[in-house]
C-alpha cells in the first residue's frame, strides 16, 4: 500500500552535483536518502501544459520508501508518494 | 581509435525511418562529431534509404560511418544489425529485400531461416524494448530469453552477438539492464550500451511526437504511443558513462564493435552490365561498327563514307566515349531505343544527349547536332567525373512496355526502378502538422491554401504577412503559443521524407545482382519493385541509371495521329509526322496569335504572351521560343532584350566581338546552356570540361569563395584575349544571371519539333487533337474544363458521357468529342470496362436495365446519372415518373430473341425522366437483391423538379470536374445585374487605358519567383479568356482573394502591347461578394465549383 498525495507536497531538497536528492526537509525534520531504488523521467503534454519531471523512488534512512520528483522546468522538488 | 573517454552510438534512427526519426542523417553525423564520437551507426527501420547520405555526411564530418538497420522479425520483434564489411552489407541488403518483398507493402518482416542464411559479415545487437530478449525479460520469462539468446549465438556466432543495454530513464530500465547483464554473463556474451536514438538533439522530441501522430493518423491528445520522455537523443560520452557508471564495458564495447565495422559504399566498379556482343568484338568496336552501318539512315543513301565535319565529329566522339569507358552505356541506350522503334513506341532522347552525333546516328536522338550547331562539350568532355545522362522521353501510355523490355533484357535481379522520397513541403507540412496537433481544420486548410512559399522554412513569415492569420503569429499574442510551436515544427519538418514513391522514369541497371548493393521493396503500383535509393543516392554510389521519362505529349501525338488515320483511311500505313514539312504558314499564324492552349511548351500564360511579339515563323524560331520563358533567361533579364531585338526596336550588340559567333542566332542574348560553355571556352580559355563545371556550379548554390575563385579564373583567362577586367566581370555576371535554369539547345530543338507537331494537329485536325488531349490528362497547364471550352471555341463540340456510346477513353463521334467514362468520378477501371463489355452484348435500354445487368455500386451509378450518361434515353420533362421494367423483362436474361421487343419498349420510356427522377428510380432499384422481382413503380407518380442550370453545373463539376453545357459565368451572370460588368469579348474591343470591370472564372493563377512580386491570373468567361496582371502592392491587399477565390470580379485598366491585352488590376473582389452586395445577402455562397 502507499499514500499518494493528490497534490504533491513541495519539498526543500539538498541535491548532489548531478541533482540526486541527498536529504530533504519533511514536516520540519531533515530526512536523509539512503538509497535510490528507481529513477525515471517524463516529458509530456508539451503542446498544452508541459510536464517535465525526474522521479526518484528512494529509501530514506528510516527504511521508508518515498517517491520524489524534481520539476525539470522549475527545479522545484515535490513529494508524491509514501509507501507503507 | 581512442578507447577511453569515447562512446559511439550504435542504435540510431534518422528521418529515413519514415515518420519515426526526427533528424536528417546529416544532422546526426554532425551532432555526433560535435559530441566527440569517433563514429556513428545508422540503423533505420527495415531500410537503407538514408545510407548513402549518412555515409557521405559522416566522411564530411570526419567520423566513421557504420551502416546498419533495425530489422523487424516475423514475430514483430526488432533486431539491430550492423555491417562489419561489404559481405555483411550485401547480406543486409538481401535480408531487407526479402523482408520487404515477401510481405505486404509497408509491413516488412523477416523469418529466422532467411536471417540464418545471410548472417555472414553482420554484427547483431539484441535490440530495443521491442527486441525479443527484452520482451521476454519484461514478462519474467528468463529461461526462454536464454534460449532465444542461444539461437542468435548459433546464427551470428558468439563474437558477433551483443546484448544491447538501454537506459532512457524509463521506470523499468535499471531492472532490465541488470537482467540483461546477468543473461550476458551466463552466456559469456559481450554487451553494449545504446540510446535508441530517434533525434540528434533533445529539443527535437516534440517533432518526434508529431511524426508519431502522423504515422498513426491521430492527434497529440489522442495518441497512445508517444514516448514517455525526451531522452532518445544523441548523448555524449559523459552522459552515457554516467548512465552506465556501474558497467563501463558497455561503453567501451561500442568502440570494439566499431573497430570491426568497415564498409565501403562506392559501387562505381559495378556499374555497367555486360552488353551481349558478337564474338571477338569489344563494346567500343561494336559501337563504331554500328555508327558506320547507320550513318546512311541519318544522312541519306548518298552519304559516301564519312567525310569532312561529320567524319571528324564521329571519330572524335567515338574516341571520347571509349576513353571515358562509356561504350557499353551507349549500346545499352541504343538497344532500348532500337526496341522502341521496332515496336512502334514513340520515344526520343532528351536533354544534352542530343549534342552527340553518335546518339543521333544511332537513333537515340532526333536532332542533327552538326546541322543545328550543337556543342558536344555540354554532353561529353574529357574531364567528366560522372556519367553523362542519356534520358529518354517515351510516350506515357507505352512506357510500361519499354520498362518491361529492360527488365527482361537484363533480368529482374539486375534491374529496378529508382525511388523518390515524397517530402514535407509547405502545404503538406501545414496540413499534417495542423492535423496532428489538433488545430482547427478549417483554419489549417485556409493556411495551406494561402501559403505562397514552396519550402516549409519560411512558413511563419509568409503566413504572418496575411492579415487574417497575423494574430496567430505575433509575438505579443501569448494566448497562442501553440501556433508558435506549429510554425516552428513546420520549419523543422521541412524536407523530411514522408514516404516512398516511384521515380518518374529512373531505371537502375547493374552488372551484379542489385540486392548486393541496395535493398529492393514493393512500390504502390502492383508488381512494381523499387530500390530504396533515390536518384541522388544512386548517382553518389556510382551506379548507372537510364531515365525513361513518360512524356504525355508523345502519347497525345501518337493517339491523335491514329485517330486521324482512322478517320481518313483506316487501311493506310499511317500519318508520318516525321515527314511533315515544318513551314506551314497557317500553323505559325495560329501560334503567333497565341492560340496555343494544348500546344506543347508554348501554352502557358507566360509562354503565350511573347508569341504575338516575337512572331516565330520557323522551327529555329520555335526552338528559341521554348527556351525563352525559363527561369534562366528570365532571371538573367534576357527575355525583354530578345523580344525588343526581335521586333527591331533595339540594335543587336555584343559585349565583345568574340561573342558574336556564339550568340548571333539568339540576337546577342544568352538563351542556351551550350552558349554558357562556349563563352567560357572562347572568352576565358576554359577547357570544355572546366566550362561545363562552371555551368554546373552556377546552376547550384555554391559558396561565395568557390564562385569568386571561378570568377578570378574567368577574368584571368579573358585577359589573355585582351578582354578588360571590368568587361570580363560583366560577361561573367551575365553567365551567372542566366545559369539558374535554362534549356540546352539540343533539348529545346527537340521540344520545338513536338511544339510544331501538336500545333499542326490542333490546326488541321482539331477533333482528334482535343480528343487525344482530353485522354492524356494531366499534362499541361490547363484543367480539362478549360480544354473543353477551348475546343468549343474552335468549333469542336464536346458531348457528355453516354451509357450506350462512350468508351473508357474519349472518342470521336461525327467530328465531335464524346467524353469517356474516365471522366466520371468514382467509377473505377473495373466498372468502366464492365459497362462496355456488357453493352457489347446488347445495348442498355434503361436505367433499370443497366442497373440490373451491371449491379454497380450506388455511387457509381449516381455519378453516371448526374454526369448525364442516361440523358439520351429520355428527354427531360418535369413531373413524370419513369417506367420500370416488367418482372418478365428483368428475370429473363437478355438474348437475341428478346432484343427487338425490348428495344421497342424502350422508346416508350422516353417521356418525362430527368436526373432527379432517375436518382429516385435508382433508390428503388437498389432495394432489391439479385434475382428478386423489381418493385413496380410504373404507377407511382411523383413530381420532382428539374435541376436548375446552377444545380446542373454544380453537379457536373462534382461528378466530372467540368461541364460540357454550362460555363460558370454564363450561369452566374444571370443572378447579378450588369452593373458595369463587361464580358471578355466586349473588353477586347476597348481602347488601352480604359477602366473596366469584369467577372470571370479563374483558370490559372501564378506568382512566379522570377516575377519580382508580380502575380498573374487568367480569367475566363463564357466568351473567352483575359489575362490579369497584379502588381505587388495590389497583390498584398488582395492576396487571399487571388489565392482562394474561384470566381473574381476585377477592376482595372486595359493595357495593350502588340496584340496582347492585359488588365492591370486595381481591385479583386470575390464574385460572391458582388452577388451579396447586389442582393443584400449575408450568407456566403457555397454553390461554386472549387
Amino acid at each position: 500500500m502507499s499514500r499518494l498525495f493528490r497534490e504533491a507536497i513541495k519539498l526543500e531538497v539538498q541535491e548532489d552535483i548531478q541533482h540526486n536528492p541527498v536529504t530533504f526537509l519533511y514536516k520540519g525534520r531533515r530526512v536523509g536518502v539512503a538509497e535510490t531504488l528507481k529513477r525515471w523521467r517524463v516529458a509530456q503534454e508539451w503542446w498544452k501544459s508541459p510536464v517535465e519531471r525526474e522521479y526518484f523512488q528512494v529509501r530514506i534512512e528510516s527504511g521508508t520508501v518515498c517517491e520524489l520528483y524534481r520539476n525539470l522546468l522549475t527545479g522545484v522538488w515535490y513529494l508524491q508518494r509514501i509507501y507503507d | 581509435m581512442e578507447a577511453r573517454g569515447s562512446y559511439v552510438e550504435l542504435h540510431c534512427h534518422s528521418n529515413f525511418s519514415l515518420l519515426d526519426g526526427a533528424s536528417h542523417p546529416e544532422d546526426l553525423a554532425s551532432r555526433a562529431a560535435d559530441l566527440g564520437m569517433p563514429a556513428l551507426a545508422l540503423t533505420d527501420h527495415d531500410g537503407l534509404y538514408g545510407a548513402i547520405r549518412f555515409y557521405k555526411a559522416c566522411l564530411k564530418a570526419g567520423i566513421k560511418p557504420v551502416i546498419g538497420a533495425e530489422i523487424t522479425l516475423e514475430n514483430g520483434n526488432h533486431l539491430t544489425l550492423l555491417a562489419k564489411n561489404n559481405e555483411g552489407y550485401s547480406n543486409l541488403c538481401r535480408l531487407i529485400t526479402r523482408s520487404q518483398l515477401e510481405h505486404r507493402k509497408g509491413s516488412p518482416a523477416l523469418n529466422l531461416a532467411t536471417l540464418a542464411r545471410h548472417s555472414a559479415g553482420l554484427i547483431c545487437l539484441s535490440g530495443c524494448r521491442q527486441g525479443e530478449l527484452v520482451s521476454l525479460l519484461i514478462s519474467g520469462r528468463r529461461e526462454q530469453a536464454h534460449r532465444v539468446a542461444k539461437r542468435y549465438i548459433e546464427i551470428f556466432g558468439q563474437g558477433n552477438f551483443y546484448v544491447e543495454l538501454q537506459n532512457n530513464f524509463y521506470l523499468e530500465d535499471g531492472r532490465l539492464c541488470r537482467a540483461l547483464v546477468e543473461l550476458a554473463g551466463s552466456l559469456k556474451l559481450g554487451y553494449v550500451a545504446t540510446n535508441n536514438v530517434h533525434y540528434a538533439r533533445k529539443e527535437s522530441h516534440k517533432l518526434h511526437d508529431v511524426l508519431t501522430c502522423i504515422r498513426n493518423r491521430t492527434t497529440l491528445d489522442e495518441c497512445t504511443s508517444l514516448r514517455l520522455n525526451s531522452e532518445f537523443h544523441l548523448k555524449s560520452f559523459a552522459e552515457m558513462a554516467r548512465l552506465f557508471q556501474n558497467r563501463p564495458e558497455a561503453i567501451s564495447n561500442t568502440l570494439a564493435v566499431v573497430e570491426q565495422c568497415n564498409v565501403n559504399l562506392d559501387f562505381s566498379g559495378y556499374r555497367f552490365p555486360e552488353f551481349p556482343l558478337p564474338r571477338h568484338e569489344t563494346a567500343g568496336g561494336y559501337l563504331a561498327q554500328l555508327c558506320r552501318q547507320k550513318i546512311h539512315e541519318r544522312y541519306g543513301p548518298d552519304f559516301i563514307g564519312m567525310s569532312s565535319e561529320i567524319e571528324a565529329r564521329v571519330n572524335h566522339e567515338l574516341q571520347l566515349i571509349e576513353k571515358l569507358g562509356l561504350s557499353a552505356y551507349f549500346l545499352i541506350v541504343w538497344d532500348i531505343m532500337d526496341y522502341a522503334k521496332r515496336n512502334g513506341i514513340p520515344a526520343q532522347g532528351r536533354g544534352s544527349a542530343a549534342n552527340s552525333i553518335v546518339a543521333y546516328i544511332l537513333g537515340i536522338t532526333g536532332v542533327d547536332p552538326v546541322k543545328n550547331k550543337l556543342f558536344l562539350g555540354r554532353f561529353l568532355n574529357e574531364e567528366m567525373s560522372s556519367i553523362p545522362d542519356i534520358d529518354i522521353d517515351v510516350s506515357t501510355s507505352h512506357r510500361e512496355k519499354l520498362i518491361q523490355y529492360v527488365y527482361e533484357k537484363y533480368g529482374q535481379e539486375h534491374t529496378a526502378m529508382v525511388c523518390t522520397y515524397v517530402t514535407f513541403q509547405a502545404r503538406n507540412a501545414i496540413r499534417e502538422m495542423g492535423k496532428a496537433m489538433g488545430l482547427p481544420a478549417y483554419l489549417v486548410d485556409r493556411m495551406a491554401r494561402s501559403v505562397s512559399v514552396y519550402g516549409a522554412k519560411d512558413i511563419e513569415q509568409d503566413l504572418a504577412s496575411i492579415e487574417e492569420f497575423r494574430p496567430y503569429f505575433t509575438s505579443q499574442n501569448s494566448n497562442q503559443p501553440i501556433w508558435q510551436e506549429f510554425v516552428s515544427l513546420c520549419r523543422q519538418i521541412y524536407d523530411f521524407p514522408r514516404h516512398l514513391s516511384i521515380h518518374n522514369g529512373g531505371m537502375l541497371i547493374s552488372s551484379c545482382p542489385l540486392t548486393d548493393i541496395v535493398p529492393l521493396e514493393k512500390a504502390t503500383m502492383p508488381g512494381r519493385i523499387v530500390c530504396q535509393w533515390d536518384k541522388d543516392s544512386t548517382a553518389d554510389a556510382g551506379l548507372i541509371k537510364v531515365d525513361l521519362l513518360g512524356l504525355r505529349m508523345l502519347s497525345l501525338i501518337h493517339e491523335a495521329c491514329a485517330l486521324v488515320e482512322q478517320k481518313h483511311n483506316p487501311d493506310s500505313s499511317g500519318l508520318d509526322l516525321d515527314r511533315l514539312p515544318l513551314d506551314d504558314e497557317k500553323v505559325y499564324d495560329m501560334i503567333c496569335r497565341g492560340d496555343t492552349v494544348g500546344v506543347f511548351q508554348v501554352e502557358s500564360r507566360a509562354q503565350m504572351q511573347p508569341l504575338p511579339q516575337t512572331k516565330p515563323r520557323s522551327i529555329d524560331d520555335l526552338t528559341i521560343e521554348v527556351a525563352l520563358i525559363r527561369p534562366g533567361p528570365l532571371q538573367g533579364n534576357m527575355v525583354h532584350p530578345y523580344i525588343r531585338r526581335r521586333k527591331g526596336l533595339e540594335q543587336v550588340t555584343y559585349l565583345h566581338p568574340r561573342l558574336k559567333p556564339i550568340l548571333e542566332d539568339t540576337l546577342g542574348v544568352l538563351l542556351f546552356q551550350e552558349q554558357v560553355i562556349q563563352v567560357a571556352v572562347v572568352v576565358a580559355d576554359f577547357t570544355p570540361g572546366e566550362a561545363d563545371s562552371l555551368r554546373r556550379a552556377m546552376s547550384r548554390k555554391r559558396s561565395k569563395e568557390a564562385m569568386n575563385e571561378m570568377r578570378q579564373k574567368f577574368i584571368d583567362g579573358a585577359k589573355k584575349h585582351g578582354v578588360a577586367t571590368t568587361l570580363a566581370d560583366c560577361i561573367f555576371a551575365a553567365l551567372q544571371g542566366f545559369a539558374e535554369y535554362g534549356f540546352c539547345k539540343s533539348h529545346a530543338a527537340r521540344f520545338a519539333l513536338l511544339c510544331y507537331r501538336s500545333a499542326w494537329l490542333k490546326k488541321y485536325h482539331p477533333p482528334e487533337f482535343y480528343c487525344a488531349l482530353l485522354n492524356n490528362q494531366p499534362m499541361g497547364f490547363y484543367a480539362p474544363e478549360v480544354i473543353v471550352r477551348d475546343a468549343k471555341r474552335h468549333g469542336v463540340d464536346v458531348l457528355p458521357a453516354d451509357i450506350n456510346r462512350s468508351r473508357v477513353r474519349c472518342t470521336i463521334e461525327g467530328g465531335r468529342v464524346r467524353l469517356g467514362f474516365m471522366y466520371v468520378k468514382k467509377l473505377g477501371e473495373k466498372a468502366m470496362s464492365q459497362i462496355v463489355v456488357e453493352r457489347e452484348r446488347t445495348p442498355y435500354l434503361s436505367l433499370a436495365d443497366f442497373y440490373l445487368r451491371t449491379r454497380l455500386e450506388r455511387k457509381s451509378v449516381e455519378n453516371l446519372i448526374l454526369a448525364g450518361a442516361f440523358d439520351s434515353f429520355l428527354p427531360a420533362r418535369a413531373g413524370l415518373a419513369c417506367r420500370s421494367l416488367s418482372p418478365a423483362e428483368v428475370t429473363c436474361p437478355p438474348g437475341p430473341g428478346r432484343r427487338v421487343r425490348r428495344a421497342g419498349t424502350a422508346s416508350r420510356q422516353a417521356d418525362g425522366c430527368q436526373k432527379r427522377q432517375l436518382l429516385w428510380q435508382l433508390g428503388l432499384l437498389e432495394k432489391k437483391g439479385p434475382g428478386e422481382l423489381p418493385l413496380e413503380f410504373s404507377h407511382t407518380r411523383v413530381s420532382l423538379p428539374d435541376f436548375t442550370e446552377l444545380e446542373e453545373m454544380k453537379v457536373d463539376y462534382e461528378v466530372q470536374g467540368l461541364s460540357t453545357k454550362h460555363h460558370p459565368m454564363q450561369v452566374l451572370r444571370k443572378g447579378i445585374s450588369r452593373d458595369g460588368l463587361l464580358k471578355s469579348s466586349e473588353i477586347a474591343r476597348l481602347l488601352p487605358n480604359t477602366r473596366v470591370r469584369l467577372a470571370g472564372y479563374v483558370i490559372t493563377r501564378q506568382r512566379p519567383a522570377t516575377a519580382k512580386g508580380f502575380a498573374f491570373m487568367t480569367l475566363e468567361d463564357e466568351e473567352g479568356m483575359v489575362n490579369v496582371v497584379i502588381k505587388p502592392d495590389v497583390y498584398q491587399n488582395y492576396r487571399q482573394v487571388f489565392k482562394l477565390e474561384p470566381l473574381i470580379v476585377v477592376e482595372g485598366i486595359i493595357q495593350r502591347r502588340d496584340d496582347i491585352l492585359n488588365i492591370i488590376a486595381q481591385t479583386l473582389i470575390p464574385l460572391r461578394h458582388e452577388e451579396e452586395r447586389q442582393h443584400g445577402l449575408s450568407e456566403p455562397h457555397s454553390a461554386y465549383p472549387d
